[in-house]
């Protein structure tokens, strides 16, 4: 597929990006320079370093351009626009993506958001506010549960299966990531960053 | 968590290739540390206001953040000079 060269000069920075015609094409997407995101959630690079992808209030985007333009991309869930949570790319293969949904649990693409599916198998609630997968095994994932079912889900198969862990970060958490750092006990950290700051716990429990 | 504001925590943001290095967005501004959230050091010319930061999974130095009101802006240096996307 042709890539088309753009250049961007913005205040002063030279940014070379690459618009790719076989995502300009797809289905159930909407194409907007600046669309009304309202409340910004996350913001996350898929694993090749191409797509970036915004999860907000009125859905989730994706950009091709570094961010300069934007396509709302189409979730098959009840509501036309879930609010999305979290947005968690597979570090290692840039088809795979979670997002988490403050009314449709967690979604699920693995050919880079052309179909999904929804992975709750498990989860004690559909409002997800936090996803975070492990850099060292990807088919390892925690999610945030709050309200009904509240807590931390553990997944270790991509999703076909959580399991209540704990009760997860105190607080409102707005963000929660695996981070390859290891705790001494086997395990690596959660970082949750939160109402009242940036915490951690080790993920092995 | 030396050097950042007592204050919620928006966005989260890791370096794939060394995870000792992370960014935190909150309304203070971005905020890096390189040693695994020990201390943490202000985005002299950063945005304020910011939801959500990013890092290129291919260019680590390469850092995106939005703010609340919607602006895309980006670091080539790993958070030393921010500029907006037009």
């Amino acid at each position: 597929m042709a890539k088309i060269l753009k250049l961007i000069v913005s205040t002063g920075v030279i940014v070379a990006a690459y618009a790719h015609g076989a995502a300009a094409a797809r289905a159930g997407e909407t194409q907007s320079a600046r669309p009304a995101f309202e409340h910004v959630h996350a913001l996350a690079f898929d694993a090749g370093g191409r797509s970036v992808w915004l999860g907000a209030h009125t859905g989730l985007f994706r950009s091709e351009d570094c961010g300069v333009s934007w396509r709302k991309v189409a979730l098959p869930v009840m509501h036309s626009s879930p609010d999305v949570m979290a947005v968690t790319p597979d570090p290692r293969d840039a088809a795979v993506l979670y997002v988490a949904t403050h009314e449709a649990g967690v979604l699920k693409t693995t050919d880079g958001g052309r179909t999904w599916s929804e992975v709750n198998s498990g989860l004690g609630g559909l409002d997800v506010h936090g996803l975070a997968i492990d850099p060292n095994a990807p088919n390892k994932l925690h999610a945030l549960v709050r309200d009904k079912g509240e807590g931390l889900y553990r997944t270790t198969n991509g999703g076909q299966r959580w399991v209540r862990v704990d009760d997860g970060p105190a607080g409102e958490t707005k963000v929660l990531t695996s981070v390859n750092l290891a705790t001494g006990m086997g395990g690596i950290y959660l970082y949750a960053g939160t109402a009242e700051g940036l915490q951690r716990n080790p993920d092995c429990f | 968590m030396g050097g950042l504001p007592t204050s919620t925590v928006d966005g989260f943001a890791v370096d794939p290739t060394d995870a000792k290095v992370m960014y935190v967005a909150m309304r203070n501004g971005i905020f890096r540390s390189d040693n695994g959230g020990w201390t943490w050091t202000a985005a002299a010319n950063g945005p304020k206001n910011v939801a959500a930061v990013a890092v290129n999974a291919k260019k680590p130095n390469e850092v995106y953040a939005v703010t609340m009101d919607g602006v895309i802006v980006r670091s080539p240096d790993g958070g030393a000079q921010w500029a907006a996307m037009r």
